[in-house]
């Protein structure tokens, strides 16, 4: 991969771990115009020794060289990582917005993506098993109107997200710590497919290990990328408040599914409806709002299957209950809600419930 | 005077002879067995002497050999007690009688009575096999022995009628045969499906897994009715026909769990071991080969309750057996193959804490506990169980009216009808259930209308279904087809089997 001598300098730059952000930012201010990065380190010795400190400095000096640079863009082609600096062409304008735009971002997949609309969704590992299959819903139905997912790669909503978006392949994952450190190693497949479908990024270089504090930094980038965030769900102290609060101060709109009281991980989305977030119960309410395109999806329901909607929709929804009303054979009720789990209007939702998911029927 | 008397010892389920020949031979007074006999059988002489003794007999104070032929076979148990005595007894002249055609049973008590012992039933049927008719056997073995045609039992409670018999005395009266009906089986179940309150959907898998011999896993929080559901199991089964309940019998005789007024195992057996259980009480093992749980519940139910808390090794030690209907045991004292052919119910929670999935509790796992959780089964061995249910308890307050519910008694009818159409259509293959389906199996009877196939394909897609789900999907339908009387698979019953999904 070709880089700029602009490129390659903030590359060179963001490859030192030890250096905070602001004296990273500082430093390439300074040096923008240098081409002979050496020199301008020796001669501007007591500025920078004064901010840095000693140590910092003598890394830096020891580094200023085309050995060590050829090093870390080994390490980068190794990792088939593809590094989009501030100054590149494919940087996301919208994080040029934020206060702390990422010096370089790590990309691993389809670079395109950045240059589409894209919309964040965010939401907790543990969850109801409803929420997930909301996540599911949103997002296809976001990615069918035309938006690109952002989202990170935790288990629970974010997979249901991920899963989602590739089949799509409107998919943008956010890292926290390097490529060669996913966290957690089980979405490690999932991982690979976005890099292979859709695109990973990373503020990080490909050997940094996750710390746990990286995790809300990392929130920023996904906050920013999206036009939109959406909060599916969360407890009140979560990453995902994180997330939606940087969604706030950037001036994004913010979607919240409501849930009911005392469900643990509806409190966050609960609170931020408070806050005056926007509620959502239906992907439609997000594709009204941005004025999408929405293609033509009509589920034809026989007439069994719309009784059988009919019911859960009075609030019938343990199996039980339905099997009762509709006076169905216990047979002819579970071939039913198989077919209507499969057109994907009702989910299974805990041990024996089931619910409608909105806006998959025609009213 | 040299004395010979036949008795039997068990290996596995085999009947082996023994004969017990005693010698009294002038020099110091002692008592020697030889013959390759364990501490059991050596103790018998204790027992013997003093069972002959308060018998009013005499024991000879002279040098008593007894040896156990064949001597290459190992000897163990109490069995030989009672021919033993009366071999002592003839060799030292106090018993004159012929006792070549009697095949001599028990073991003793001090005071001379007799008492059980284990595996008569596979004893008496190999006996007979060689040409044996006449049996002696405790009284309390008269029961399981009375299954067994063609063949005099003579049931004796002590030592001395057993003398008073063989001498001519006084005759012991002759076990009546019993002939096997199935109606026994009936109405010896303490709990039916009708009293199982709500849970139609349950039943109605329990039914398709009981219909087809599919193994069964219920997922559910503790306290919402898996292990009342998995005990009606055996009350939906078809009745066992003479040569399962002779098996089943034969197995749980050389256990020594068969009770003495049971006589033969009519009820289809329900195993519960605990968690805790090892491999080996599972599949069977030990020094002395014994029959482990799994064969315990051939022919009937082994119910696994909190299926993720058994050991890794014993739940995986399930499979061969699952796919064999036999497990082959062996040891350093050899190899013995019992059967094994079983309905395996499982059960489970949601997760770790048994609130996933609840309306009213929120779970407190994380998603890597709960696949954690999860995968304490391993794939392999769910490939073997075709039907999952969810089983949760409904309040009795949101049902509006209680229903009529079936009893076992009526399901089993369906149940009896739909082997029956699947042993006619498995009658050139070795195999009897639509659970025991191979690949080739289900490539010849269950051909798929090009409607059914493109089911399976969207629910592949958007239920996220595993490529092995689809095999037991075909199968679970076929037994659905069979339930309602159909030839091809429908629509319906690819649906409905679909809902049976591991999820």
């Amino acid at each position: 991969m070709k880089y700029s001598t602009k490129e390659l300098c903030l590359i060179w730059l963001d490859s030192f771990i030890g250096l905070e952000y602001k004296h990273k930012a500082e430093l390439y201010k300074k040096l923008n115009n240098e081409s002979k990065i050496k020199d301008f380190i020796q001669e501007n010795k007591g500025y920078i020794l004064e901010f840095i400190g000693e140590n910092n400095y003598n890394t830096l000096l020891n580094s200023a060289n085309g050995e060590y640079l050829n090093f870390v863009l080994e390490g980068l082609n190794k990792a088939r990582v593809k590094a989009v600096t501030i100054d590149s062409e494919d940087y996301p304008e919208e994080l040029k917005e934020i206060d702390i735009p990422p010096l370089v971002l790590y990309t691993i997949g389809n670079l395109e993506l950045l240059k589409t609309k894209k919309f964040s969704i965010v939401g907790s590992r543990k969850n109801l098993p409803i929420s997930l299959k909301i996540a599911e819903d949103y997002a296809d139905k976001l990615c069918d109107a035309g938006l690109t997912l952002v989202t990170g790669i935790a288990e629970g909503v974010d997979k249901a997200v991920l899963l989602a978006g590739l089949k799509h392949e409107r998919i943008i994952s956010v890292v926290a710590g390097g490529f060669n450190c996913i966290y957690p190693k089980s979405n490690i497949d999932v991982f690979r497919k976005v890099c292979e479908k859709g695109l990973a990024l990373s503020e990080n270089p490909p050997d940094v290990n996750p710390m746990p504090y990286f995790f809300p930094v990392r929130n920023r980038i996904i906050a920013g990328l999206g036009i939109g965030t959406l909060v599916v769900s969360g407890t009140k102290k979560s990453g995902t408040m994180y997330t939606a609060e940087f969604a706030e101060e950037y001036g994004k709109d913010l979607f919240c599914i409501p849930y009911s009281v005392g469900v643990k991980s509806g409190e966050g989305p609960n609170e931020l409806i408070k806050k005056g977030a926007l509620l959502t119960d239906a992907p439609k309410d997000i594709i009204d709002f941005y004025n999408l395109e929405v293609k033509e999806r009509k589920i034809e329901l026989t007439k069994e299957e719309r009784e059988v909607v009919a019911v859960i929709g009075e609030g019938l929804t343990h199996i039980e209950q339905i099997a009762q009303k509709t006076k169905k054979s216990a047979a002819e009720l579970l071939a039913t809600l198989s077919m209507l789990e499969i057109k994907g209007v009702v989910v299974k939702d805990g041990v024996n419930s089931y619910s409608i998911i909105k806006d998959n029927l025609e009213e | 005077m040299i004395s010979k008397i036949n008795s039997y010892a068990l290996y596995g389920l085999e009947g082996k002879l023994v004969e017990i020949e005693v010698d009294i031979n002038n020099g110091l007074p002692s008592f020697e067995i030889v013959g390759l006999a364990d501490t059991a059988v050596k103790e018998s002489k204790e027992r013997v002497r003093s069972a002959v003794k308060n018998s009013g007999r005499s024991m000879p104070t002279k040098k008593i050999t007894a040896n156990f032929a064949p001597a290459d076979l190992k000897k163990e148990g109490s069995t030989f007690d009672l021919p033993l005595a009366i071999g002592l007894l003839k060799a030292s002249a106090q018993l004159v009688a012929d006792t070549d055609e009697y095949v001599l049973l028990g073991e003793l008590s001090l005071d001379g009575h007799l008492r059980k012992i284990n595996g008569v039933l596979p004893i008496l049927i190999a006996a007979r096999e060689q040409g044996f008719k006449n049996f002696i056997l405790p009284f309390d073995n008269a029961k399981e022995a009375s299954n067994v045609g063609g063949i005099n039992v003579y049931p004796a409670k002590t030592l001395l009628e057993v003398i008073d018999h063989l001498s001519g005395n006084k005759l012991i009266g002759k076990q009546e045969i019993v002939g096997f009906s199935a109606s026994k089986g009936k109405e010896v179940y303490d709990i039916d499906m009708s009293l199982v309150k709500g849970q139609a959907t349950a039943k109605r898998a329990l039914e398709v897994a009981v219909s087809g011999g599919h193994n069964i896993l219920f997922v559910g929080a503790p306290g919402t009715g898996k292990t009342m559901l998995a005990k009606c199991i055996p009350t939906i089964m078809p009745d066992m026909t003479k040569e399962e309940a002779l098996e089943t019998t034969k197995i749980h005789s050389v256990a020594g769990v068969l009770k003495a007024d049971e006589g033969i195992v009519y009820k289809r057996p329900f195993r519960s071991p605990h968690h805790t259980a090892t491999t080996p009480s599972l599949v069977g093992g030990g020094q002395n080969i014994r029959p482990g749980e799994i064969s315990l519940a051939h022919n009937g139910v082994l119910f696994l309750d909190e299926m993720p808390e058994y050991s890794r090794a014993t739940l995986e030690s399930l499979r061969q057996p699952l796919e064999d209907g036999v497990i082959t045991v062996s040891r350093v004292a050899g190899t013995v193959t019992y059967p094994a052919n079983f309905i395996l119910c499982g059960s489970m929670n949601p997760c770790p804490c048994g609130n996933f999935g609840s309306k009213d509790k929120e779970c407190t796992c994380t998603p890597s506990q709960i696949n954690k959780y999860k995968a304490k089964i391993s794939g392999p061995l769910l490939d073997r169980i075709d039907v999952q249910v969810f089983v949760d308890q409904v309040k009795f307050s949101e049902l509006v009216e209680e229903e009529k519910a079936e009893t076992s008694e009526e399901i089993k009818k369906r149940v009896n009808r739909t082997r029956l159409i699947q042993k006619n259509r498995f009658s050139g293959e070795k195999i009897l259930t639509n659970s025991d389906m191979g690949e080739k199996h289900i490539k010849k009877y269950c051909k798929l209308s090009p409607e059914c196939e493109k089911i399976l394909e969207t629910a592949y897609e958007n239920l996220h279904l595993s490529p092995r789900a689809r095999s037991r999907i075909i199968k679970v339908a076929r037994t659905i087809a069979d339930i309602e009387l159909c030839d091809d698979i429908r629509v319906n019953h690819i649906l409905e089997a679909i809902s049976y999904r591991h999820q």
